[in-house]
């Protein structure tokens, strides 16, 4: 439940909030009200944003056959495009994960039903 | 506790969200410029774009017809002068904003207000040279022109259009890089562009290092080793041509990477009309210095490149006419030494006087935060650019107890509208409208060629060129005394020129611009003779000429200094003192002189000429510690082939004294071990396509953006002068006829997105020496196979 709200919710606000961090006040609300402990609220929001830029990304890098993905691999030291799109994507996959976490905690620390 | 835990995690959760969105230093904001939907990768092109495209925009007075071609080459049709330029405005900042913005920035000195203060040196250095208040006079005088005015104003408000339709996620991907903004466009723009071009083609600072040479060896050997006038030159304007008469003999003539063109007769050509040829050699970047592009409207059609931020054609042709240019390498800046009466700068000696300088601060904002001033003294003669406090001459020895600076005067600083030179040559019709066009022209000098269908062909020296004493301006001048001064200008009717030769031909490739009889003297930073003269042989025993037989002479390796000194080196060396050598002078001996990618003579020739060239030089020129030029190639080549006993030769260092045998020997042997020890035993390696590496960088210094490549021909004073990062920055030749017909490739591609497929798709070509056939339209509806897309400014 958790994964698939963050993973559709978070493509959609990508693509419709001008701002890259939009998918974590949705992992931390969804984190809050539909995690159901530590370690799956993580991973649920991780995998949901890991996936979703994967996604997000490939769509814009595959009709530009990663000329451009390469050159930016590049500008970070990276030796290939594929490593830019993994880092990228399991970079903010962390802080999605990190974000769905913190929701689940506060539910916790406010003790909001069920808990 | 669980309410510490997860206080802690939202705090840090924040932090993080805070650090990936902000710009630290040079780093860019992560978040951000990694966003899928609106950081760089909305800079990802889709590399088939087809269709058309409609954009709305607020000024065109009608609709206007933009045709991409498969090169990513605007063809624009419009329906009057104002929409053209607008469009030319329009499709240049779709394709190269931050190249735009960056050469303003970097010509008002204001690159600090982006990259803080790593960018303040040069800032500084870059308003001393007072290039913002040139580009404020050439406005005033460009405004007055309705021509030009009309024509800056239209593309400017072309571009402005292009920056209001854009989003922080449409920006350029740079802008997201370094977390900025585009700035708004205006006239001033176009014209610090324009003194850009003009202070990147002015020479160097020779007078300085040509001063302390005379220092160290005395006036007459520095004139010795650094003359500019050997008698056999071939000059760009033949010295059969009649010269201009003066009656006031005034100041008699006696007299550095570069260009061609050329332009053959039709009596000389396949199809009986002239053709044109140029390839200016620049430093070359990515994105590329030009832009290419078609402008069409009911009153003309231009086809060439044009200098991204600056409205109209600069090299190229219509239906008419064809014209290029290479810089005439004329010396239009001279130095003046300074007095200052006090530290305060206020007042410097002058015909024994102290007159008041005037002086302005300067404020530079620098990125992020911070604030600083420099203090810019004026004098009689101009900007002083290096001072006692901040910026003296760094290799110019400063004299004791004086404040002292180096003022600058400058061509570039006189009033003009260079702009309308390139204004007229896009709608010239005849050579009347080309001798009439560059009498506009001011700075630096250029020699523009021309061809038309009207059959003539012509070549001009065309420029400012001040009016100096013999030997005026060689070393630092006198800033005290008026007799110092430049002394007027050479009348325009009186620059160089030559107009349909009875030789068929007309060429240039910076070389001394005159011979002797000219009656002025003009000096310059002039480039070797050897690209000229094979031009010129090959060029006069080509009859038919055709634009194959043209491409392939800007294609050429012929090294004329190999030919020149190889005879008289392999007759001096001792074979048998060289350990392992027997195949290299084999090799040597069999060469044609051609810097081809597949020689290996040319490789272990360029490591000889090399180590040669240092062994000569090197002992006396290192001896004086002191920043000198050493003599060039020419110099060089006249010591080891007319002058082998001069005693530059031997080696001061050494109690013997070295004949040129001995030093060709030892040099032979470094330049093996050298060799072997970079590319192991003879072999591929040695290819000079292997070992000739060139790389063309990012304009910005993001080095994954540039390109480095090898495996191709051409050397330095070969016709295709291709240097590590120096070579033909636009390769055109056109045959004029009943139908022009134009050619043409760039080092690079249209595109400064380093995210386009059209960022370097013609280098591989380029690489090659192919040109591409360039798509004149005369309809826009011609060639509807060749159009990739089309875009619709609409009103």
């Amino acid at each position: 439940m958790l994964f698939f709200i963050v993973f559709i919710l978070g493509i959609a606000s990508d693509l419709l909030i001008p701002a890259w961090w939009s998918f974590v006040p949705i992992a931390f609300v969804s984190g809050f009200f539909w995690g159901r402990g530590s370690l799956q609220s993580f991973l649920a929001g991780f995998l949901a944003v890991t996936l979703g830029w994967t996604f997000l990304i490939l769509i814009r890098s595959v009709p530009n056959h990663h000329i451009l993905a390469e050159r930016a691999a590049h500008f970070f030291f990276m030796p290939h495009w594929a490593f830019l799109i993994l880092a990228t994507s399991l970079l903010m996959g962390i802080i999605a994960g990190f974000s769905s976490f913190s929701g689940y905690l506060l539910r916790k620390a406010v003790k909001w039903k069920n808990i | 506790m669980r309410v510490l835990k997860a206080t802690v995690s939202i705090v840090l959760l924040c932090l993080v969200v805070w650090i990936f969105n902000t710009r630290i230093g040079l780093m860019p904001p992560i978040g951000k410029v990694l966003d899928p939907g609106h950081g760089i990768w909305k800079n990802a092109d889709p590399l088939n774009t087809s269709g058309t495209m409609n954009i709305t925009t607020a000024r065109p007075r009608s609709d206007i017809l933009v045709n991409y071609d498969k090169d990513g080459i605007p063809h624009i049709f419009a329906d009057d002068e104002f929409d053209l330029y607008y469009a030319q405005g329009f499709v240049t900042a779709r394709d190269r904003l931050w190249q735009m913005e960056m050469q303003v920035r970097l010509a008002a000195g204001r690159l600090s207000e982006v990259f803080g203060r790593r960018s303040l040196g040069r800032d500084i250095f870059y308003r001393r040279l007072g290039l913002a208040s040139a580009a404020e006079i050439a406005l005033d005088s460009a405004m007055k022109d309705p021509g030009t005015r009309i024509a800056l104003e239209a593309y400017s408000a072309g571009v402005n259009a292009y920056i209001h339709q854009l989003d922080p996620s449409s920006c350029p991907i740079e802008y997201k890089l370094f977390d900025c903004r585009p700035q708004e466009w205006n006239p001033l723009s176009s014209l610090l562009t324009l003194k850009l071009v003009g202070e990147t083609l002015t020479g160097g600072e020779s007078e300085f290092n040509m001063s302390n040479a005379r220092m160290c060896f005395g006036r007459e050997v520095a004139n010795e080793l650094f003359d500019q006038a050997f008698q056999d030159d071939e000059p760009v304007i033949p010295t059969s041509v009649s010269l201009p008469r003066v009656t006031n003999s005034g100041p008699a003539r006696t007299e550095t990477p570069g260009s061609n063109n050329w332009a053959v007769s039709g009596s000389r050509s396949a199809n009986g009309f002239p053709l044109l040829a140029n390839d200016p050699h620049l430093k070359l970047t990515l994105p590329s210095i030009w832009y290419q592009l078609q402008m069409q409207s009911p009153h003309m059609s231009v086809y060439g490149v044009s200098v991204p931020g600056i409205p109209c054609v600069v090299i190229g042709f219509n239906r008419d006419v064809a014209w290029g240019m290479t810089n005439a390498a004329a010396d239009v800046a001279d130095w003046y030494h300074i007095e200052f009466r006090d530290s305060s700068m206020k007042e410097y000696r002058y015909n024994g006087k102290w007159e008041p300088a005037m002086c302005r601060i300067e404020r530079y904002q620098l990125a992020n935060s911070g604030v600083a001033y420099d203090t810019i003294v004026y004098t009689r003669q101009g900007p002083v650019v290096y001072d006692s406090r901040t910026h003296v001459k760094r290799d110019y020895p400063r004299q004791k107890g004086m404040t002292e600076g180096f003022a600058l005067r400058w061509t570039i600083h006189e009033k003009s509208n260079d702009l309308k030179t390139f204004y007229l040559l896009n709608k010239a019709k005849s050579m009347d409208d080309y001798r009439k066009a560059l009498t506009y022209f001011s700075c630096p000098a250029q020699n523009f060629v021309y061809a038309g269908r009207d059959k003539n062909i012509a070549m001009v020296s065309s420029g400012r060129f001040p009016l100096r004493n013999q030997g005026q301006g060689e070393f630092i001048l006198d800033g005290s005394l008026s007799g110092d001064e430049w002394k007027g200008w050479i009348p325009m009717d009186h620059v160089p020129w030559v107009e349909n030769p009875a030789r068929g031909f007309v060429s240039s490739a910076n070389q001394v611009l005159t011979g002797p009889e000219y009656p002025y003297y003009i000096p310059g930073h002039f480039s070797l003779p050897y690209r000229a003269q094979r031009i010129n042989d090959r060029l006069s025993t080509m009859c038919p000429a055709s634009v194959d037989s043209l491409r392939l002479l800007q294609n050429d390796s012929y090294s004329g200094i190999a030919a020149a000194t190889l005879p008289s080196l392999l007759s001096r060396l001792h074979p048998e003192r060289i350990r392992n050598g027997e195949e290299m002078v084999r090799s040597l001996k069999e060469w044609d002189y051609t810097f081809e990618k597949n020689s290996t003579a040319a490789t272990v020739f360029a490591t000889w000429w090399s180590e040669l060239y240092t062994a000569i030089w090197k002992d006396e020129m290192e001896s004086k510690h002191m920043a000198l030029t050493w003599p060039d190639y020419r110099k060089t080549v006249y010591l080891v082939v007319n002058d082998t006993n001069s005693h530059w030769i031997d080696n001061i260092n050494t109690p013997g004294k070295e004949t040129l045998g001995d030093i060709a020997d030892a040099s032979f042997q470094k330049a093996l071990y050298e060799l072997r020890r970079k590319y192991g035993p003879l072999g591929d390696s040695w290819k000079w396509g292997n070992t000739h590496v060139c790389s063309i960088p990012y304009i910005a210094g993001i080095p994954s953006f540039g390109i480095g490549f090898a495996g191709v021909s051409g050397a330095p004073n070969t016709i295709n002068a291709l240097s590590d990062q120096f070579g033909p920055s636009w390769r055109m030749v056109v045959e004029l006829g009943p139908t022009v017909k134009g050619y043409g490739i760039l080092p690079g591609g249209q595109s400064g997105n380093p995210g386009s497929y059209y960022y370097d798709n013609l280098l591989r070509n380029w690489q090659e020496g192919a040109l591409h056939e360039l798509l004149f339209l005369h309809t826009e509806n011609d060639a509807k196979d060749h159009i990739q897309y089309t875009l619709i400014l609409k009103k």
